[in-house]
């Protein structure tokens, strides 16, 4: 009963803590110091972007701090897409009740392990004078530890003192030291200093009457660029001695960062996240019509091209615009069946491989990510393709063109009846559909570029007909002519919209916002640093974070 | 070698072929699947087993119970407890061990003999798939409905095709076949077909079927059924290459002169598939890539029986084929090898439906260890 009492209250004090801090001013560590929302409000731009963390990076960290071994479970509440990326729509969401109960509920599956017997050997650095109640030294240590990873900065003295408060009463109520903790650890996990990424800024001591983020802030927008996860000790460190807001000590540290095979996870998470991965958890195929696509196919699909992408960008240091031309990839056996070619699950000394880098032959139409299965099948209908889908997937995804949603009192009858004799293959029935005026015009943007992946069925399979009749895949990509996939990713790769795109999309994924008016010099330059690096995407990041662009805020309006 | 159903684009060079040794004479076509369905061959019509259908389970285990003189009393206590298989241990026990020897209770699935025949009744329509085996035609032979060929010898049929579990056509699968193979090919090794042709579709043409056991088991699709157009490697072990020599006749592919066919199976079930002088046709469907025919030949009956005993009491009270019933009926219907000690025929004529999809299959005869 006193446990059931003291829960209850604790839970009490946790939402009312988030409750206060989502809604009120955000932690500020200095006199001199400006809250975000102060920042974020200004007028002129380049203001910071409070985050909510992916659940991908929450996990992350919490396996970074606890071990990958530690259960999560838990719901994460879906993000908007905003500039084609969530990691934007990241910066425009709050939380429900029904959401703060699922963070709740992980908080406490997390802390509860944190503190079993068997981790707590391992993660709590002391041991308390007496297991049986209270012990700030000990639980000080602790919080100290694992809350400047999970703050990303050192808890100030107001947070350190609410924590050991709440720890000591727990520990006290309960007559347990570890419940204490646990109690504790709870706070911090539901916290919005730990579910929110705050930059906190400060007063600029070269330039008066300028702001710069913090450098904690800094060491969170390089370690999330580049990893996708919070800082670690070594650029909290960094942070810590002021070599973040040196040029020397902030190349030092972005190198390493960019030494790290950790770089290809803020790799994946970038692409994941410009290709619309997301999209897979409400995907479906009709089996009847497409048996090989199964679940494991839709997951190995997505880690086909995110393999393709870090072994061209990161191992291979290739040219971004390659991708849409490479005809090397990975498969795996069940991936194989439903591209049609042969592979084994077994390595030549018959060890297990699920994963097997695979070359199509030169002429094959399967070359570059657009024909990959994670491409064709997200981007059709349960049990046909739709080139005007797929087009529109590449110009908004890809190219970064907005294509206007359809009107309201589109008739698609034509479009649909897969089983009308008159027009057997999608390129006819787009044609008869796009005489009606009002379709026109859009369905000239997309469907040209569309219809050259109709050797690709809705579930990434290869066809060389259409109810009978054979495809026609020739198509134009603005006034470039071309036949098949493979002359679509040589036309995409050539064209200037596609690595422009990817700028656009990697400053946005870096700030958490669009670029603005006032940024249009530093884009350019972006784009000319990512033509003059061959573009390679790595040279991108670095040149991003290395810009003063990068960390450059606004004076807050309100006169501070 | 990597061989597979023809096509230009796919002359794919796989990534991992590079141990794939042992290259065969290429052929002119080659075409690769992995068998998909494996069904005793039923062709069930009105009239074909006029003495009526086997009784259900439970009217076998009456009669069975009565032929070892137990009480009408006790065989309604215990007969009416089998429930569909959901009994008490007791029945359970009692239905098990009903067979008799010396008085003291036998395993029937162990010592089927020990259990009277309950008589099942014999199939004796005149069409039945298969083959002529033994070049005879006599009462006790069958006309192919597909191809009308006489004197076909399927006595497999002829002692089980009545059982209401066994009976089904070319479109509607035998229930009992059909369980077993759906759950064996789960765990047993894929069985492989690939045929080779100068032109499948001349007339006359020469053709080799190449029967394997992969080192693979087979996947599924989002169906449940096999998955097509994925990579086996057929397994070097000399026990399981079976080559067989035919020719296109009537634009099927057709396997005359007798061959052995050697199968590793799975082990609670299907065990091995050991056929002799087998015959085999099969027809190429250009509309799904798939290959369908029938392989017919004598394969030891004992190890038919193996199939309904393994699983005994389940196959009886779930699946319906009395197991002693089937013991009679198989031993009694057993028409060639006979032991030269007891004359007792050691071998069944059969015929099985085989069904295959496409799929990639590798050559390892010469892979480097």
């Amino acid at each position: 009963m006193a446990m059931m009492s003291i829960q209850k209250r604790l839970r009490s004090t946790v939402s009312l803590a988030a409750t206060v801090a989502l809604c009120g001013a955000l932690t500020s560590t200095g006199a001199e110091s400006v809250t975000a929302a102060e920042v974020a409000a200004a007028p002129t731009g380049n203001g910071v972007v409070i985050r909510r963390l992916s659940q991908e990076q929450y996990e992350t960290i919490v396996h970074d701090i606890f071990g990958p071994g530690m259960k999560i479970g838990g719901r994460f509440e879906p993000v908007p897409r905003e500039e084609g990326l969530l990691a934007v729509g990241a910066g425009r969401v709050g939380l429900t009740t029904s959401g703060f109960e699922q963070y709740d509920a992980m908080a406490r599956t997390i802390a509860t392990q944190v503190v079993d017997p068997t981790h707590r050997k391992v993660l709590i650095p002391c041991k308390p004078a007496v297991a049986t109640g209270p012990d700030d030294t000990c639980a000080k240590q602790f919080i100290s530890q694992a809350g400047a990873l999970l703050y990303r900065r050192p808890l100030n003295e107001r947070e350190l003192t609410l924590q050991l408060k709440a720890a000591n009463q727990a520990a006290t109520s309960l007559k347990d030291f570890y419940a204490g903790l646990e109690s504790s650890l709870s706070l911090m996990l539901v916290s919005p200093q730990f579910l929110y990424r705050q930059e906190t800024v400060e007063a600029d001591p070269s330039k008066p009457g300028q702001y710069r983020l913090d450098a904690y802030a800094k060491a969170s927008r390089l370690s999330f660029l580049f990893w996708n996860t919070g800082p670690d000790p070594q650029l909290l460190a960094a942070a810590q001695s002021g070599a973040l807001h040196t040029d020397k000590g902030l190349a030092s540290e972005i190198d390493r960062l960019m030494a790290s095979p950790r770089i290809e996870k803020g790799v994946r998470a970038f692409f994941s996240d410009m290709l619309g991965f997301d999209e897979f958890d409400t995907l479906a195929k009709d089996g009847t019509i497409y048996p090989k696509f199964t679940t494991h196919v839709s997951q190995d699909s997505q880690e086909q091209t995110l393999r393709t992408i870090t072994e061209l960008l990161l191992v291979n240091k290739g040219d971004y615009r390659d991708l849409f031309t490479t005809r090397k990839t990975f498969l795996t056996p069940l991936l194989a069946s439903v591209y049609g070619v042969p592979l084994l699950q077994n390595k030549p000394n018959g060890y297990p491989e699920t994963w097997h880098a695979y070359e199509y032959p030169e002429g094959d139409p399967r070359s570059g990510i657009l024909t990959h299965v994670s491409f064709v099948s997200l981007h059709s209908h349960p049990g046909r393709t739709s080139p005007t889908i797929r087009g529109k997937a590449m110009r908004e995804m890809i190219m970064c063109q907005k294509v206007p949603d359809p009107p309201g009192n589109v008739n698609f009858t034509v479009v649909q009846d897969t089983n009308n004799p008159l027009f057997k293959t999608a390129r006819e029935r787009l044609t008869a559909h796009a005489t009606e005026a009002m379709c026109t015009g859009c369905h000239k943007i997309t469907d040209p570029i569309g219809l050259a992946l109709e050797n690709f069925d809705s579930a990434g399979g290869y066809r060389l007909r259409e109810n009978g009749a054979m495809l026609d895949t020739s198509g134009t990509l603005n006034a470039t002519q071309f036949t098949g996939a493979a002359g679509l990713g040589q036309a995409m790769s050539e064209n200037a919209a596609v690595t422009q795109c990817l700028v656009r999309r990697l400053s946005a994924f870096a700030l958490g916002r669009a670029t603005t008016a006032g940024e249009a010099a530093w884009v350019k330059s972006l784009n000319d640093g990512f033509s003059a690096d061959a573009y390679r995407v790595p040279n991108l990041m670095k040149r991003i974070a290395t810009s003063t662009e990068f960390f450059r805020v606004s004076a807050p309006a309100n006169g501070h | 070698m990597v061989s597979r159903k023809v096509s230009g684009r796919w002359a794919a060079i796989m990534a991992g072929a590079a141990f794939v040794a042992g290259a065969q004479p290429a052929a002119a076509e080659t075409k690769s699947f992995v068998v998909s369905w494996f069904l005793q061959a039923a062709h069930s019509y009105e009239g074909d087993c006029p003495d009526g259908i086997n009784p259900l389970p439970e009217d076998l285990f009456r009669i069975e119970l009565r032929g070892i003189g137990m009480s009408e009393k006790d065989i309604e206590e215990i007969v009416g407890g089998v429930n569909g298989g959901a009994a008490t241990d007791e029945v359970e026990h009692a239905i098990v061990n009903r067979g008799r020897h010396n008085g003291k209770p036998m395993n029937a699935y162990t010592y089927p003999d020990t259990v009277p025949d309950p008589g099942l009744h014999e199939v004796k329509g005149k069409f039945a798939y298969g083959f002529n085996l033994d070049g005879k035609t006599t009462p006790n032979n069958y006309e192919d409905p597909e191809t009308a060929e006489k004197g076909v010898d399927n006595q497999y049929w002829r002692a089980l095709g009545c059982n209401i579990n066994h009976r089904g056509t070319k479109t509607e699968r035998p229930a009992e076949w059909s369980l077993h193979w759906e759950l064996n090919r789960n765990s047993m090794p894929a069985w492989l077909i690939t045929v080779e042709a100068d032109d499948f579709t001349k007339e006359g043409s020469d053709v080799t079927v190449t029967l394997n056991k992969a080192l693979e088991r087979v996947t599924r699709d989002a169906n449940g059924y096999v998955r097509a157009d994925a990579t086996f490697r057929a397994d070097p072990d000399p026990r399981w290459q079976n080559t067989l020599k035919g020719s296109i006749k009537n634009g099927m592919i057709e396997v005359r002169d007798p061959h052995e066919v050697h199968l590793s199976g799975d082990p609670y079930m299907l065990t091995d598939l050991d056929m002799t002088q087998a015959r085999v046709r099969m027809k190429l469907n250009p509309e799904d890539g798939t290959i369908e025919g029938i392989i017919g030949g004598y394969i030891p009956w004992r190890r038919v029986l193996f199939i309904y005993g393994s699983s005994g009491w389940n196959s009886e009270t779930m699946l319906g084929t009395d197991i002693p019933g089937a013991y009679h009926a198989l031993k009694k219907m057993a028409d060639a090898y006979p032991d030269p000690k007891t004359g007792q025929n050691t071998a069944i004529s059969t015929a099985f439906r085989i069904v295959g999809v496409p799929a990639f299959i590798v050559r390892i005869k010469d892979q480097v260890e």
